[in-house]
């Protein structure tokens, strides 16, 4: 197993976000199409290695997610693939515990880039990780922890410890209820969020308009 | 056809080595001493920075400028640290390879899947045998994992699943389930990351091909 990630790394996580509203914050529900369609873009806008702050939170549909053509639109015009989970937009809480896990170890924008990518990727039930999310053909040969565990080494951590934080009750499912308080308190209720420059900006075309404004710099980067 | 041989692989996998990427980009504002290369690169470290070096200058990507009327310098001497080496333009056109590479890496991946100097993940995974393998299988439509694994032996059934789930992840496949059976198919990532091998393989039908 690896080592736990301490109560004071954590704290100092949502700490961190409320204190300083200079930190830029982005605010993610795995089960939401618009956190797939942002959530590349918003690597480079708001990086954790520079002190950004990803957040999971359990939050009820965005209006994308009520309005699946005009996502496969966006997704069409963003070239990316659409293949729909078949639960969506059921809330899928393991995979996000373990995305608490995640944002602990400031990995939380990989893990969201990867957990998402799967699920759209493929109609995966991010819920189901840990049993193949429904996706593997029967062979007996084959792992069906494949994906969590090539997803757990992303984040730098056991394949057990992330089955461990999926489990209703374990620390994590107790941290994504603590981090859910903290952003209430924020005035952060729904999924996805920017919080860039002290502003709050919340869902798809909201925070496509901050992307764009700076995308210019992000492009002439290399 | 051996691996070897397909139009482009040398050349990615010489741009796969370690480190140079780093080390071409590092020369492509102008001629640098062994020294000042080596400043420019504090992350490759003197060893690297110099085998690469020489490996540039052998290959004829590189060339430094000696007093007239010296010979060129031999293959088997250590090379000279007070020259100033610079980009043939063979390796000046390589960096066209490395800059198509950058702009994938920008459109497709996300800030943290970036590692290293930019075009250096596309590269590698242009470069990579079993990637290119899957992705010309898929390349005139999708198939199931049984199929790959027939028409792809060498890698073994469990190594290709975890291959397809590490192609998934990275963005280069997505899976449709057509009545029970899962097919894999190239997306637009996959197919612009085509286009850095293609640009390989022209550089290499334009100029001879790298020794390795």
């Amino acid at each position: 197993m690896t080592s736990p990630v301490s109560r004071h790394r954590r704290t100092s996580l949502v700490d961190r976000a409320a204190s300083d509203p200079d930190v830029p914050l982005v605010v993610i529900d795995l089960a939401s199409v618009e956190s797939y369609l942002l959530v590349r873009r918003l690597s480079y806008l708001a990086v954790e290695q520079d002190g950004a702050v990803w957040c999971p939170l359990l939050s009820g549909p965005a209006s994308l997610d009520l309005a699946i053509d005009e996502a496969r639109t966006h997704a069409d015009r963003l070239q990316l693939p659409f293949v729909r989970p078949q639960r969506h937009p059921a809330p899928v809480p393991r995979a996000m515990r373990i995305a608490a896990l995640a944002a602990a170890q400031s990995r939380a924008a990989i893990f969201t880039v990867q957990a998402t990518r799967l699920a759209w990727s493929t109609g995966a039930d991010l819920d189901r990780l840990e049993l193949g999310a429904g996706l593997e053909e029967p062979d007996s040969e084959d792992d069906p922890e494949g994906y969590l565990s090539l997803m757990a080494q992303k984040i730098g951590v056991d394949v057990s410890d992330a089955k461990l934080a999926a489990q209703e009750g374990s620390e994590w499912d107790l941290e994504l209820r603590s981090i859910a308080g903290g952003l209430a308190e924020l005035g952060i209720h729904a999924a996805p969020t920017l919080r860039w420059r002290g502003s709050l900006y919340t869902g798809l075309a909201a925070i496509s308009g901050v992307l764009a404004r700076s995308e210019s710099r992000l492009v002439a980067e290399p | 056809m051996s691996e070897e041989d397909q139009l482009g692989v040398p050349a990615l996998k010489l741009l796969a080595e370690k480190s140079m990427v780093a080390v071409l980009r590092g020369l492509a504002d102008g001629a640098l001493r062994p020294a000042e290369l080596e400043q420019a690169l504090p992350d490759v470290g003197h060893s690297m920075a110099m085998r690469r070096l020489r490996q540039l200058l052998d290959s004829g990507l590189v060339t430094y400028e000696h007093r007239p009327g010296q010979p060129p310098h031999p293959r088997s001497a250590p090379i000279p640290h007070e020259a100033h080496y610079n980009l043939t333009d063979a390796g000046r056109m390589l960096l066209e390879v490395i800059a198509e590479a950058a702009r994938w890496e920008l459109a497709w991946c996300s800030q943290d899947e970036r590692r290293g100097p930019p075009g250096a993940l596309a590269i590698k995974l242009a470069a990579d045998h079993h990637t290119r393998e899957i992705s010309l299988l898929l390349a005139d439509g999708p198939r199931c994992a049984t199929d790959l694994d027939e028409r792809a032996p060498g890698l073994g059934r469990s190594a290709l699943r975890r291959r397809l789930r590490e192609l998934v992840l990275t963005g280069l496949l997505e899976q449709r389930t057509r009545g029970r059976v899962p097919l894999y198919e190239l997306t637009a990532g996959a197919r612009h990351l085509a286009l850095v091998g293609m640009l390989a393989g022209r550089w290499e039908s334009q100029w001879s091909r790298p020794e390795q």
